[in-house]
Protein backbone atom coordinates (compact mmCIF):
# COMPACT_ATOMS: atom_id res chain seq x y z
CA UNK A 1 0.00 0.00 0.00
CA UNK A 2 1.47 3.11 -0.75
CA UNK A 3 3.14 5.51 1.70
CA UNK A 4 2.04 8.33 3.90
CA UNK A 5 3.41 11.62 3.05
CA UNK A 6 3.50 12.64 6.44
CA UNK A 7 5.41 11.33 9.24
CA UNK A 8 3.13 8.84 11.48
CA UNK A 9 3.64 9.04 15.13
CA UNK A 10 3.78 5.49 17.20
CA UNK A 11 3.81 5.65 20.78
CA UNK A 12 6.25 3.73 23.17
CA UNK A 13 4.59 2.80 26.77
CA UNK A 14 6.35 3.29 29.72
CA UNK A 15 5.70 2.73 33.38
CA UNK A 16 5.93 5.17 35.88
CA UNK A 17 8.02 5.33 38.38
CA UNK A 18 5.04 4.72 40.61
CA UNK A 19 3.43 2.17 39.17
CA UNK A 20 2.31 -0.62 40.99
CA UNK A 21 2.84 -3.77 39.83
CA UNK A 22 1.08 -6.24 42.75
CA UNK A 23 0.22 -10.12 42.29
CA UNK A 24 -2.68 -9.37 41.11
CA UNK A 25 -1.88 -7.28 37.96
CA UNK A 26 1.21 -9.88 37.47
CA UNK A 27 -1.39 -12.55 37.05
CA UNK A 28 -4.18 -10.51 34.97
CA UNK A 29 -0.67 -9.59 32.84
CA UNK A 30 0.90 -12.68 32.94
CA UNK A 31 -2.39 -14.36 31.59
CA UNK A 32 -3.04 -11.50 28.83
CA UNK A 33 0.65 -11.90 27.35
CA UNK A 34 0.23 -16.27 27.51
CA UNK A 35 -2.64 -15.38 24.80
CA UNK A 36 -1.69 -12.61 22.86
CA UNK A 37 1.79 -15.28 22.56
CA UNK A 38 -0.47 -17.62 21.34
CA UNK A 39 -1.80 -15.06 18.38
CA UNK A 40 -5.09 -14.67 20.09
CA UNK A 41 -6.40 -10.85 20.83
CA UNK A 42 -7.12 -9.91 24.21
CA UNK A 43 -10.19 -7.63 25.23
CA UNK A 44 -10.73 -6.51 28.70
CA UNK A 45 -13.83 -5.48 30.05
CA UNK A 46 -15.27 -4.12 32.91
CA UNK A 47 -17.03 -0.94 34.66
CA UNK A 48 -15.08 2.11 35.04
CA UNK A 49 -12.17 2.72 37.46
CA UNK A 50 -11.13 -1.28 36.88
CA UNK A 51 -8.25 -0.19 35.23
CA UNK A 52 -8.70 -1.31 32.04
CA UNK A 53 -6.60 0.94 29.78
CA UNK A 54 -3.88 1.19 32.23
CA UNK A 55 -3.54 -2.80 32.46
CA UNK A 56 -3.79 -3.00 28.31
CA UNK A 57 -1.40 -0.37 28.30
CA UNK A 58 1.37 -2.39 31.05
CA UNK A 59 0.68 -5.71 28.17
CA UNK A 60 1.50 -3.40 25.74
CA UNK A 61 4.73 -2.41 26.89
CA UNK A 62 5.51 -6.36 27.95
CA UNK A 63 4.78 -7.24 24.02
CA UNK A 64 7.98 -4.65 23.06
CA UNK A 65 6.78 -3.31 20.32
CA UNK A 66 5.72 0.47 19.15
CA UNK A 67 2.32 0.90 20.28
CA UNK A 68 -0.79 2.93 18.23
CA UNK A 69 -4.32 3.68 20.36
CA UNK A 70 -7.70 4.24 18.96
CA UNK A 71 -10.52 5.33 20.89
CA UNK A 72 -13.77 3.83 20.26
CA UNK A 73 -16.23 6.73 19.14
CA UNK A 74 -19.72 6.85 17.17
CA UNK A 75 -18.76 9.18 14.17
CA UNK A 76 -15.59 6.79 13.49
CA UNK A 77 -16.47 5.00 9.82
CA UNK A 78 -14.40 2.28 8.46
CA UNK A 79 -12.13 5.28 6.68
CA UNK A 80 -11.04 6.59 9.91
CA UNK A 81 -9.73 3.24 11.02
CA UNK A 82 -7.78 1.58 7.53
CA UNK A 83 -7.50 5.08 5.54
CA UNK A 84 -9.12 6.59 2.64
CA UNK A 85 -8.20 7.72 -0.74
CA UNK A 86 -8.03 11.56 -0.36
CA UNK A 87 -7.27 14.14 -3.08
CA UNK A 88 -5.09 13.98 -5.78
CA UNK A 89 -1.04 13.35 -6.16
CA UNK A 90 -0.60 15.03 -9.25
CA UNK A 91 3.00 15.40 -10.77
CA UNK A 92 4.31 17.46 -13.36
CA UNK A 93 7.77 16.79 -15.42
CA UNK A 94 9.20 19.90 -17.73
CA UNK A 95 12.61 18.60 -19.16
CA UNK A 96 14.47 21.38 -20.09
CA UNK A 97 17.38 19.83 -20.21
CA UNK A 98 18.02 20.92 -23.67
CA UNK A 99 16.18 24.64 -23.60
CA UNK A 100 15.13 24.17 -27.34
CA UNK A 101 13.08 21.15 -26.14
CA UNK A 102 10.40 20.78 -23.63
CA UNK A 103 9.53 17.10 -23.01
CA UNK A 104 6.73 17.28 -20.73
CA UNK A 105 5.34 14.16 -18.21
CA UNK A 106 1.75 14.69 -16.40
CA UNK A 107 0.25 12.27 -14.11
CA UNK A 108 -2.47 12.50 -11.94
CA UNK A 109 -3.36 9.64 -9.48
CA UNK A 110 -5.31 9.43 -6.34
CA UNK A 111 -3.64 9.71 -3.27
CA UNK A 112 -3.89 6.37 -0.19
CA UNK A 113 -3.87 7.96 3.27
CA UNK A 114 -3.42 5.08 5.57
CA UNK A 115 -4.87 4.91 9.09
CA UNK A 116 -3.91 3.91 12.35
CA UNK A 117 -5.26 0.82 11.92
CA UNK A 118 -3.78 -0.28 8.60
CA UNK A 119 -0.09 1.46 10.20
CA UNK A 120 -0.07 -1.12 12.89
CA UNK A 121 -1.21 -3.78 10.65
CA UNK A 122 0.97 -3.08 7.93
CA UNK A 123 4.27 -2.46 10.54
CA UNK A 124 3.39 -5.28 12.98
CA UNK A 125 2.61 -2.89 15.56
CA UNK A 126 0.76 -3.51 18.62
CA UNK A 127 -3.19 -1.93 18.72
CA UNK A 128 -4.86 -1.21 21.99
CA UNK A 129 -8.06 -0.18 21.00
CA UNK A 130 -9.98 1.84 23.79
CA UNK A 131 -13.23 1.55 24.40
CA UNK A 132 -13.94 0.44 20.79
CA UNK A 133 -17.84 -0.31 21.41
CA UNK A 134 -17.94 3.21 21.18
CA UNK A 135 -17.60 2.80 17.54
CA UNK A 136 -20.87 1.47 15.70
CA UNK A 137 -19.96 -1.95 15.06
CA UNK A 138 -20.12 -1.76 11.23
CA UNK A 139 -17.18 0.40 11.30
CA UNK A 140 -15.70 -1.93 13.47
CA UNK A 141 -16.33 -4.85 10.91
CA UNK A 142 -13.11 -4.59 9.14
CA UNK A 143 -11.26 -5.91 12.16
CA UNK A 144 -13.32 -9.39 11.16
CA UNK A 145 -10.35 -10.21 8.62
CA UNK A 146 -7.59 -8.86 10.34
CA UNK A 147 -8.19 -11.18 13.49
CA UNK A 148 -9.28 -14.11 11.33
CA UNK A 149 -7.82 -14.48 7.87
CA UNK A 150 -5.52 -11.77 8.94
CA UNK A 151 -5.88 -10.03 6.28
CA UNK A 152 -7.23 -6.24 5.39
CA UNK A 153 -9.02 -5.26 2.42
CA UNK A 154 -9.52 -1.57 1.20
CA UNK A 155 -11.38 0.18 -0.84
CA UNK A 156 -8.53 1.78 -2.50
CA UNK A 157 -9.07 2.25 -6.19
CA UNK A 158 -5.47 1.00 -7.57
CA UNK A 159 -5.05 -2.81 -7.53
CA UNK A 160 -2.06 -3.26 -5.23
CA UNK A 161 -4.08 -1.92 -2.55
CA UNK A 162 -6.83 -3.76 -2.08
CA UNK A 163 -5.48 -6.53 0.02
CA UNK A 164 -2.81 -6.30 2.68
CA UNK A 165 -1.23 -9.07 4.62
CA UNK A 166 -1.36 -8.91 8.39
CA UNK A 167 2.38 -8.20 10.26
CA UNK A 168 3.23 -11.55 11.79
CA UNK A 169 4.37 -9.37 14.78
CA UNK A 170 0.54 -7.60 14.78
CA UNK A 171 -1.41 -8.29 18.14
CA UNK A 172 -4.88 -5.97 19.26
CA UNK A 173 -5.86 -5.36 22.94
CA UNK A 174 -9.44 -4.12 23.38
CA UNK A 175 -11.16 -2.56 26.19
CA UNK A 176 -14.62 -2.06 27.01
CA UNK A 177 -17.05 -1.18 29.27
CA UNK A 178 -20.63 -2.89 29.27
CA UNK A 179 -22.11 -0.56 32.13
CA UNK A 180 -21.19 2.55 29.89
CA UNK A 181 -24.54 4.62 29.40
CA UNK A 182 -23.47 6.65 26.51
CA UNK A 183 -22.47 5.50 23.32
CA UNK A 184 -21.93 2.40 23.42
CA UNK A 185 -22.81 -0.33 21.54
CA UNK A 186 -23.12 -4.29 21.62
CA UNK A 187 -20.24 -6.32 20.89
CA UNK A 188 -20.71 -7.75 17.70
CA UNK A 189 -20.94 -12.23 18.27
CA UNK A 190 -18.37 -12.76 15.64
CA UNK A 191 -15.90 -10.05 17.12
CA UNK A 192 -16.35 -11.35 20.57
CA UNK A 193 -15.74 -14.65 19.18
CA UNK A 194 -12.34 -13.80 17.89
CA UNK A 195 -11.19 -12.55 21.07
CA UNK A 196 -10.03 -13.78 24.55
CA UNK A 197 -12.38 -11.27 27.00
CA UNK A 198 -10.99 -11.06 30.14
CA UNK A 199 -13.18 -9.56 32.65
CA UNK A 200 -11.79 -7.38 35.20
CA UNK A 201 -13.86 -6.10 38.70
CA UNK A 202 -12.34 -3.54 41.22
CA UNK A 203 -8.71 -3.78 42.35
CA UNK A 204 -8.09 -6.00 45.54
CA UNK A 205 -7.27 -4.32 49.17
CA UNK A 206 -3.63 -4.72 48.57
CA UNK A 207 -3.69 -3.00 44.43
CA UNK A 208 -5.83 -0.45 45.81
CA UNK A 209 -3.83 0.83 48.64
CA UNK A 210 -0.79 0.48 47.11
CA UNK A 211 -2.02 2.73 44.15
CA UNK A 212 -3.65 5.24 45.68
CA UNK A 213 -0.30 5.37 48.41
CA UNK A 214 1.77 5.78 44.73
CA UNK A 215 -0.46 8.01 43.17
CA UNK A 216 -0.98 10.59 46.53
CA UNK A 217 2.29 9.65 49.07
CA UNK A 218 0.36 9.57 51.67
CA UNK A 219 1.51 7.55 54.63
CA UNK A 220 0.05 4.21 54.59
CA UNK A 221 -1.85 4.46 57.44
CA UNK A 222 -3.77 7.18 56.40
CA UNK A 223 -4.21 5.31 52.58
CA UNK A 224 -5.31 2.64 54.61
CA UNK A 225 -8.54 4.61 56.14
CA UNK A 226 -9.01 6.33 52.81
CA UNK A 227 -9.26 2.97 51.07
CA UNK A 228 -11.36 1.14 53.69
CA UNK A 229 -13.77 3.76 53.27
CA UNK A 230 -14.15 3.72 49.72
CA UNK A 231 -14.21 -0.03 49.76
CA UNK A 232 -16.72 -0.08 52.71
CA UNK A 233 -19.27 2.19 50.55
CA UNK A 234 -18.85 -0.03 47.64
CA UNK A 235 -19.18 -3.34 49.49
CA UNK A 236 -22.65 -1.76 50.92
CA UNK A 237 -24.58 -1.85 47.79
CA UNK A 238 -26.85 0.77 48.87
CA UNK A 239 -25.64 3.02 46.40
CA UNK A 240 -26.49 3.76 43.06
CA UNK A 241 -23.22 3.36 41.33
CA UNK A 242 -19.70 1.90 42.85
CA UNK A 243 -17.40 4.13 43.84
CA UNK A 244 -14.41 3.27 42.24
CA UNK A 245 -10.54 3.37 42.71
CA UNK A 246 -10.32 6.80 41.38
CA UNK A 247 -12.47 8.03 44.68
CA UNK A 248 -9.92 6.76 47.19
CA UNK A 249 -7.26 8.73 44.92
CA UNK A 250 -8.84 11.81 44.35
CA UNK A 251 -9.89 12.21 48.40
CA UNK A 252 -6.18 10.99 49.27
CA UNK A 253 -4.67 13.87 46.75
CA UNK A 254 -6.70 16.24 47.93
CA UNK A 255 -5.57 15.25 51.44
CA UNK A 256 -2.12 15.71 50.43
CA UNK A 257 -2.39 18.57 48.80
CA UNK A 258 -3.84 20.32 51.89
CA UNK A 259 -1.52 18.47 54.07
CA UNK A 260 -3.72 17.15 56.07
CA UNK A 261 -4.38 13.73 57.79
CA UNK A 262 -7.45 11.67 57.69
CA UNK A 263 -9.44 12.34 61.10
CA UNK A 264 -12.82 11.81 62.83
CA UNK A 265 -12.54 15.06 64.34
CA UNK A 266 -11.68 17.09 61.04
CA UNK A 267 -14.61 18.27 59.35
CA UNK A 268 -12.92 19.09 56.30
CA UNK A 269 -11.86 15.38 55.57
CA UNK A 270 -15.39 14.47 56.07
CA UNK A 271 -16.72 16.92 53.41
CA UNK A 272 -13.91 15.94 51.13
CA UNK A 273 -15.11 12.30 51.48
CA UNK A 274 -18.86 13.37 50.87
CA UNK A 275 -18.30 15.56 48.26
CA UNK A 276 -16.40 12.51 46.19
CA UNK A 277 -18.00 10.36 47.01
CA UNK A 278 -21.60 11.16 46.17
CA UNK A 279 -20.35 12.63 42.97
CA UNK A 280 -18.60 9.46 42.19
CA UNK A 281 -22.09 7.43 42.71
CA UNK A 282 -24.74 9.00 41.42
CA UNK A 283 -25.03 9.96 37.85
CA UNK A 284 -28.38 12.71 38.31
CA UNK A 285 -26.70 13.69 41.77
CA UNK A 286 -30.20 12.75 44.01
CA UNK A 287 -30.90 14.30 46.85
CA UNK A 288 -31.76 10.68 48.57
CA UNK A 289 -28.58 9.23 47.20
CA UNK A 290 -26.54 11.88 48.97
CA UNK A 291 -27.90 11.83 51.98
CA UNK A 292 -27.65 7.52 51.62
CA UNK A 293 -23.58 8.30 51.04
CA UNK A 294 -23.51 11.11 53.80
CA UNK A 295 -24.97 8.80 56.59
CA UNK A 296 -23.13 5.71 54.83
CA UNK A 297 -19.53 8.01 54.82
CA UNK A 298 -19.83 9.49 58.48
CA UNK A 299 -20.36 5.58 60.08
CA UNK A 300 -17.33 4.38 58.31
CA UNK A 301 -15.36 7.61 59.07
CA UNK A 302 -16.32 6.65 62.64
CA UNK A 303 -15.18 2.52 62.09
CA UNK A 304 -12.02 3.51 60.67
CA UNK A 305 -10.41 6.65 62.32
CA UNK A 306 -11.44 5.11 65.70
CA UNK A 307 -9.57 2.11 65.17
CA UNK A 308 -6.51 4.10 63.39
CA UNK B 1 -2.08 53.40 -74.56
CA UNK B 2 -1.94 50.51 -72.00
CA UNK B 3 1.61 49.98 -69.87
CA UNK B 4 1.67 46.36 -68.55
CA UNK B 5 4.58 45.20 -66.67
CA UNK B 6 5.29 41.62 -65.10
CA UNK B 7 5.20 42.45 -61.32
CA UNK B 8 1.89 43.84 -61.74
CA UNK B 9 0.41 40.40 -62.72
CA UNK B 10 -0.34 38.62 -59.49
CA UNK B 11 1.18 35.18 -59.64
CA UNK B 12 -0.61 33.04 -56.86
CA UNK B 13 -0.14 29.85 -58.05
CA UNK B 14 3.63 29.91 -58.32
CA UNK B 15 3.95 31.93 -54.77
CA UNK B 16 2.22 28.82 -53.02
CA UNK B 17 4.31 25.89 -54.69
CA UNK B 18 7.50 27.47 -53.54
CA UNK B 19 6.14 28.05 -50.15
CA UNK B 20 5.14 24.57 -49.99
CA UNK B 21 8.65 23.37 -51.35
CA UNK B 22 10.29 25.36 -48.74
CA UNK B 23 8.18 24.39 -45.77
CA UNK B 24 8.69 20.60 -47.01
CA UNK B 25 12.37 20.86 -46.93
CA UNK B 26 12.31 23.09 -43.30
CA UNK B 27 10.15 20.17 -41.94
CA UNK B 28 12.40 17.45 -43.24
CA UNK B 29 15.01 18.99 -41.56
CA UNK B 30 13.55 19.85 -38.21
CA UNK B 31 12.45 16.25 -38.47
CA UNK B 32 16.02 15.24 -38.66
CA UNK B 33 17.05 17.33 -35.86
CA UNK B 34 14.34 16.21 -33.42
CA UNK B 35 15.03 12.59 -33.84
CA UNK B 36 18.64 13.50 -33.19
CA UNK B 37 17.86 15.88 -30.51
CA UNK B 38 15.64 13.00 -28.82
CA UNK B 39 18.10 10.05 -29.26
CA UNK B 40 20.86 12.23 -27.38
CA UNK B 41 18.31 12.88 -25.14
CA UNK B 42 17.55 9.47 -24.00
CA UNK B 43 21.22 9.18 -23.85
CA UNK B 44 21.91 11.51 -21.35
CA UNK B 45 18.54 10.47 -19.24
CA UNK B 46 20.18 7.23 -19.29
CA UNK B 47 23.14 8.28 -17.57
CA UNK B 48 21.54 10.45 -15.13
CA UNK B 49 19.72 7.06 -14.22
CA UNK B 50 22.86 5.07 -14.13
CA UNK B 51 24.36 8.30 -11.87
CA UNK B 52 21.31 8.48 -9.61
CA UNK B 53 21.13 4.59 -8.74
CA UNK B 54 24.69 4.77 -8.16
CA UNK B 55 24.24 7.60 -5.61
CA UNK B 56 21.22 6.21 -3.80
CA UNK B 57 23.50 3.59 -3.23
CA UNK B 58 26.72 4.68 -2.00
CA UNK B 59 24.07 6.74 0.64
CA UNK B 60 22.67 3.70 1.58
CA UNK B 61 26.01 1.75 2.13
CA UNK B 62 27.90 5.08 4.14
CA UNK B 63 24.55 5.15 5.86
CA UNK B 64 24.35 9.23 5.17
CA UNK B 65 20.52 10.98 5.28
CA UNK B 66 19.57 11.68 1.22
CA UNK B 67 20.00 15.76 0.86
CA UNK B 68 17.25 17.61 1.88
CA UNK B 69 16.38 14.82 4.30
CA UNK B 70 15.33 15.43 7.61
CA UNK B 71 17.23 13.67 10.65
CA UNK B 72 14.11 11.64 12.12
CA UNK B 73 13.34 9.84 15.32
CA UNK B 74 13.60 6.06 14.73
CA UNK B 75 12.00 3.26 16.16
CA UNK B 76 13.74 -0.09 16.43
CA UNK B 77 13.64 -2.78 13.95
CA UNK B 78 11.94 -1.46 10.18
CA UNK B 79 9.88 0.67 10.90
CA UNK B 80 11.55 3.71 9.72
CA UNK B 81 9.72 6.82 9.03
CA UNK B 82 7.71 6.73 12.34
CA UNK B 83 8.23 9.00 14.98
CA UNK B 84 8.43 7.69 18.61
CA UNK B 85 6.32 9.88 21.53
CA UNK B 86 6.94 8.03 25.02
CA UNK B 87 3.73 7.81 26.82
CA UNK B 88 4.18 7.07 30.87
CA UNK B 89 1.11 5.30 32.20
Amino acid sequence: MSNNNEMNTVLELRPMSNFVETEYIKDITARGLTYIKAGFPVHFRGPSGTGKTTVAMHLASKIGRPVVIIHGDAEYKTSDLIGSEQGYKYKRLDDKFIHTVHKYEENMSKQWVNNRLTIAVKNGFTLIYDEFTRSRPEANNILLPILQERMLSTSAVKEEDYYMKVHPEFRAIFTSNPEEYAGVNRTQDALRDRMVTMDLDHFDYETELQITRAKSNLSLKDTEIIVKIVRGLRESGKTEFDPTIRGSIMIAKTLATLKTTPSKSKEIFRKICQDILTSETSRIGSKTNQEKVKIIVNELIGQYCMIS
Amino acid sequence: MQNVVKSGIPNKEESDFIKLYLFEKERSRLKNEEIRILLRLEIIQDRLKEIQAFTIEQVEHLHLPEPGEESKMLVKGDEKDFKTMSIDY
